[in-house]
């Protein structure tokens, strides 16, 4: 396996992470979130004080998330090597996280679309930033599914040296875990539960950010153990 | 039997008494201890939010009956001391015993599902939803996400007594009965918090 | 049998159990007649975290468990119990 194509997928991933915090963070200044219990006229304010922020921070987000995708392509091509492992579980990883992708970058044009036309009816820019909350924060399951796939797919590999340490598949398992409250936040507009709740935005944002890491440097001594074939 | 030195399951116990021994594998510790932790950020919000309105709370909390949670703090307590009854007659390969006792903790946690679902459906016949207020909205999320855990350790304690009815191998199996033994006495060890949060504090 | 079931797991089990009932009595019942309100919360997490204590050193075997694992098991009890407690008593409350 090419091992400079594999180290490129990997530094992506960085670069993911670089674009992210400069577009979603600096730029937009959408974490920590607008709550969901603001009115129309707050949520139109919020997007007519910062328009050029919200507009150029969506350029980087969509770069970021364009660099993620080599990131889930190396997890599939890492989970492909492991003995005894079915295949399958490499193709669910990759579908799983390709729509993790999906989700980003819909809600991304959605945030583009409202601050596009700022002067319109506040209830449509809400009803927008409604949609792009949610499906950003809310859409839990192909997130849970990819990580199942890579936590069963570590516990599955009998290789006679393992890709990635056995305690990884932990973290994934404790990521879905930590996913799972941002699925209530249909419910909620203020409290722990809302979008831009502790239990529902802060703990998955940890989480991820937690497993993020920890499969960046999994795949890193992964890709260096590799015998050149 | 032969005099002389012959080590026999009393010594192997003894043995691993005396050198520090990770039960399970270190993974296992790894989603415990992460589990752990989520479920105390669970708690210190619960009981921040009471802080908030504790007169909402405690009037809420007349409505539950404690007498449930006593009954399903002991299930529970019960179907750990069976696990470590359990371990134990694995370690001395008592095979069959250990796999009954391995049902009998799974039975109690079938137990305290039924009496969650119980209580449940009263409150819901009572009008009372996770959204009626804040208490009876963590209320079911505490507890909802505390009956996730026992589904899932009812699972793993089902292949934990087919696993020891087969007679574990000193190696991989071994490990893996000692990991799920000690998931389940975490899912124990959070209902122990949760009872007196929940049912009890005023 | 005898030498499964008389193991001190089950002492420590009937501990846990009559521990529980007490708290219930106090919580619930009417047992709280002899302390001060303000003292039955406190007491009921300081019990509560201890029984978790006793989980997890004597069934979760923490007691024989490399020190490293134990003194993060310790810490999460103390540090959540601690919390918990501050926090009932409004120590983080801004009015």
């Amino acid at each position: 396996m090419n091992k400079s194509a594999q180290y490129f997928c990997l530094w992506s991933a960085a670069a993911m992470g670089v674009f992210v915090i400069i577009g979603w963070w600096l730029l937009a200044h959408f974490v920590p979130p607008p709550s969901p219990g603001w009115t129309a006229g707050e949520i139109a304010e919020f997007y007519v004080s910062n328009l050029t922020g919200i507009r150029t921070g969506m350029i980087f987000m969509l770069v970021g998330a364009g660099f993620f995708i080599p990131f889930i392509a190396l997890i599939s091509s890492q989970m492909r090597r492991m003995e005894h492992t079915p295949p399958v579980l490499a193709y669910t990883q990759l579908l799983g996280g390709s729509m993790s992708v999906m989700i980003i970058l819909i809600p991304i044009m959605l945030w583009t679309t409202a601050a596009f036309r700022p002067e319109r009816n506040p209830e449509i820019t809400q009803m927008l930033n409604d949609a792009a909350w949610l499906i950003t924060a809310m859409t839990f399951s192909p997130g849970i599914i990819q990580n199942l796939s890579i936590g069963l797919a570590v516990l599955w590999d009998r290789s006679a040296k393992r890709i990635f340490p056995r305690w990884v598949a932990y973290v994934n398992f404790w990521m879905a875990l930590g996913f799972l409250p941002a699925g209530l936040m249909t419910y909620f507009k203020t409290g722990p539960f809302a979008w831009n709740g502790l239990l529902a935005f802060w703990l998955p944002l940890v989480a991820f950010t937690i497993w993020f890491n920890v499969m960046f440097i999994a795949l890193m001594r992964a890709i260096r153990e590799q015998r050149d074939s | 039997m032969m005099s002389g030195i012959e080590v026999t399951a009393d010594t192997r116990v003894a043995r691993s008494r005396a050198e520090r021994h990770l039960p399970g594998e270190e993974g296992v510790w790894v989603f415990i201890m992460g589990d752990m932790v989520v479920f105390a950020l669970f708690f210190a919000v619960f009981v921040w939010y009471r802080g908030l309105d504790p007169v909402l709370f405690s009037e809420s909390q007349a409505t539950l009956n404690a007498g449930y949670g006593l009954f399903n703090t002991c299930l529970l307590l019960t179907s750990s001391w069976f696990v470590v009854l359990a371990m134990n007659a694995v370690r001395r390969d008592l095979d069959r015993q250990a796999a009954l006792l391995f049902v009998l903790a799974l039975l109690c946690g079938l137990g305290f599902s039924l009496i969650k679902v119980l209580e449940y459906s009263e409150k819901i016949a009572a009008d009372l939803t996770p959204l009626s207020n804040d208490f009876y909205m963590f209320y079911y999320i505490l507890t909802g996400l505390h009956f996730v855990h026992v589904i899932i350790g009812m699972v793993v304690m089902l292949f934990m007594a087919l696993l020891a009815r087969r007679g574990v191998s000193r190696s991989g199996g071994l490990s893996f009965l000692e990991g799920g033994a000690s998931y389940w006495h975490m899912v124990d060890l959070l209902w122990i918090v949760l009872f007196p949060l929940i049912y009890l504090m005023k | 049998m005898r030498d499964v079931v008389g193991h001190y797991t089950t002492w420590i089990w009937l501990l846990l159990v009559a521990l529980t009932t007490m708290s219930w009595e106090v919580g619930d019942g009417g047992a709280s007649a002899g302390i001060g309100t303000s003292l039955v919360t406190p007491l009921l997490l300081l019990v509560a975290f201890f029984k978790v204590r006793l989980v997890g050193l004597h069934f979760m075997e923490l007691k024989t468990a490399p020190l490293p694992l134990r003194i993060l098991f310790e810490s999460w009890v103390a540090a959540v119990c601690g919390l918990l407690l501050l926090i009932y008593f409004q120590v983080f409350q801004v009015h």
